[in-house]
């Protein structure tokens, strides 16, 4: 469903993503998992088009999108939960949501969508008057993940949903995100540097680091792979805190 | 009512409009201006020229309205690539070469102004009573009011609000930022034009000193008195401020220690304004 081919993406003279290609198959969790600075974030941005991938295609069902805008990729159907969550602080829980369908016309529809958007979460039910700032971590992280459902993407691109947060509340978003794909069918790509999270929920992953991918697979065989065990899954250091 | 608290009035109709002008750049979009001032002095000039020429009010508001929001796209297209505090020093730009302008043209009478502009006309009778101009003020008023209100609720004033609080996040949700900005400041400068073209008609004479820094800097101050933001805010912030130097007139020599004072005061005390809820350090300098 989603192909990315040779991206290369440079910030100024920093080349960041060094010839990444990977695909996402309709109904999957592809986890991307790799160190800070790895690129993995710079790869969601440029299939969204937040940034411009300088070579390399991007291919969303039957079309390319490499150098699409922002909007109209959106409005394609894939949708960018950012980085740090990224809401719109000084607004309420609900105008969040609004402007999350801010791409879509069927006004009737996104009524319906916020009803089901607060049975989903209710949280944001129940704070729906406040300011999102005023929320929680873990609350603010559910917010912007159905604030960017709200555009109704057939894919969803997932950056680093456990940063900052309570292991708890860590398993409760995992929780959410699993339930999407098994009852919506909604395809998601993740991007975590929480990689045992990652690999407990995915069905594939790419492992990038330096802007490279250097492995790919099903989830199994990753974990049971030594370097991923040694790199990203703290063996010898397992034992102590489990 | 006196002929005196009827000037009053019309100053505070015609100022509230300006500042309701400059809340939709400011306050809605989160564009900071140091030159709002020149949108006021082109509408002014524009529509005393034009009616100078022989053409009708109508013709001569509706045209200082336009060709003010023309010269605001002007504006924002090339100054709208910068944001925050750069963009104040742009705008701040703006209104001096404006200003300027108008010192220097012949057909705008240099320095000395525009003498004669003949009174507001309506279905060709020439408006001259205090009463009747306070009434067509008060209609301008009104209906900028409840378009203001509107605005801010539409799917405008959404993308605007989404701009204010967080231009980068706009982005992720769809929402054109450029083009989002440029309107915001485009309809700011068409309020404003019809604003200046009230003014002009009403004092029949015009110079480029009305329309300088101070005016700028006075018409911002309205709105963050008011609150950034707040309709009623920009509302009663015009009137505080048109009002209060003439409350402070017997205290002339002291005027603007009292005046200064209170800005100050207010800035210490309670920086969101009297209704808003935006302190203006959340516009200006925004982390980046």
């Amino acid at each position: 469903m989603l192909q990315v081919r040779n991206l290369h993406t440079y910030y100024g003279h920093i080349h960041a993503v060094k010839g990444v290609s990977l695909h996402v198959n309709p109904g999957e969790i592809v986890a991307l998992i790799g160190g800070n600075g790895a690129g993995k974030s710079t790869i969601l941005r440029a299939i969204s088009g937040i940034v411009h991938a300088s070579s390399g295609e991007i291919v969303w069902g039957e079309s390319e999108i490499t150098h699409l805008s922002s909007e109209r990729i959106l409005k394609r159907g894939i949708g960018h939960v950012p980085e740090g969550r990224r809401l719109f602080r000084g607004l309420s829980v609900r105008d969040n949501l609004v402007l999350g369908a801010y791409s879509r016309k069927d006004r009737d529809k996104v009524k319906k969508d916020l009803t089901a958007m607060e049975a989903l979460f209710p949280i944001l039910g129940q704070r729906r008057r406040q300011l999102s700032g005023t929320l929680s971590g873990g609350e603010q992280q559910m917010l912007a993940i159905a604030r960017t459902l709200m555009a109704r993407p057939k894919l969803l691109l997932l950056d680093e949903p456990s940063m900052g947060l309570a292991p708890i509340m860590v398993s409760q978003i995992y929780e959410k995100i699993k339930e999407l794909n098994r009852i919506e069918g909604l395809s998601i790509l993740l991007v975590e540097q929480n990689a045992r999270m990652a690999l407990g929920l995915a069905q594939r992953g790419y492992v990038v680091e330096t802007g490279r991918m250097v492995m790919e697979g099903q989830t199994p065989e990753l974990k049971a792979s030594n370097e991923i065990q040694r790199a990203y899954l703290g063996k010898g250091y397992r034992e102590v805190w489990e | 009512m006196s002929v005196y608290i009827l000037h009053v009035l019309i100053m505070v109709a015609i100022f509230a409009v300006l500042a309701l002008s400059l809340n939709i750049s400011v306050g809605f979009a989160g564009l900071v201006s140091l030159g709002h001032a020149a949108f006021f002095g082109i509408g002014a000039y524009t529509s005393g020229l034009i009616m100078i020429k022989g053409l009708s009010f109508p013709v001569a508001f509706g045209s200082a309205g336009i060709i003010t929001a023309l010269l605001g796209l002007a504006l924002a297209l090339p100054a709208l690539r910068v944001k925050d505090d750069y963009l104040a020093i742009v705008t701040l730009g703006f209104g001096i070469i404006v200003s300027i302008t108008f010192m220097n043209l012949e057909i705008t009478g240099g320095p000395d102004g525009l003498v004669g502009i003949p009174p507001v006309t309506l279905w060709g009778n020439p408006l001259y009573s205090k009463p009747g101009f306070l009434l067509l003020c008060g209609v301008v008023l009104g209906f900028m009011i409840a378009s203001m209100y509107t605005l801010k609720n539409s799917k405008i004033g959404r993308a605007w609000a989404a701009i204010r609080d967080n231009d980068v996040t706009a982005s992720f949700m769809g929402i054109n930022i450029y083009g989002y900005k440029t309107l915001a400041i485009v309809v700011s400068a068409f309020w404003a034009g019809l604003a200046g073209s009230l003014y002009a008609h009403y004092t029949a004479y015009i110079n480029p000193h009305t329309f300088g820094l101070h005016t700028s800097i006075m018409i911002l101050s309205m709105v963050v008195l008011g609150g950034i933001g707040s309709i009623p805010g920009a509302l009663l912030g015009a009137a505080l401020l048109t009002v209060l130097p003439e409350v402070l007139r017997p205290l002339a020599d002291y005027q603007d220690i009292i005046y200064g004072g209170l800005l100050v005061a207010m800035m210490v005390f309670r920086p969101q304004g009297i209704m808003g809820r935006f302190k203006i350090t959340e516009i200006f300098g925004r982390a980046r």
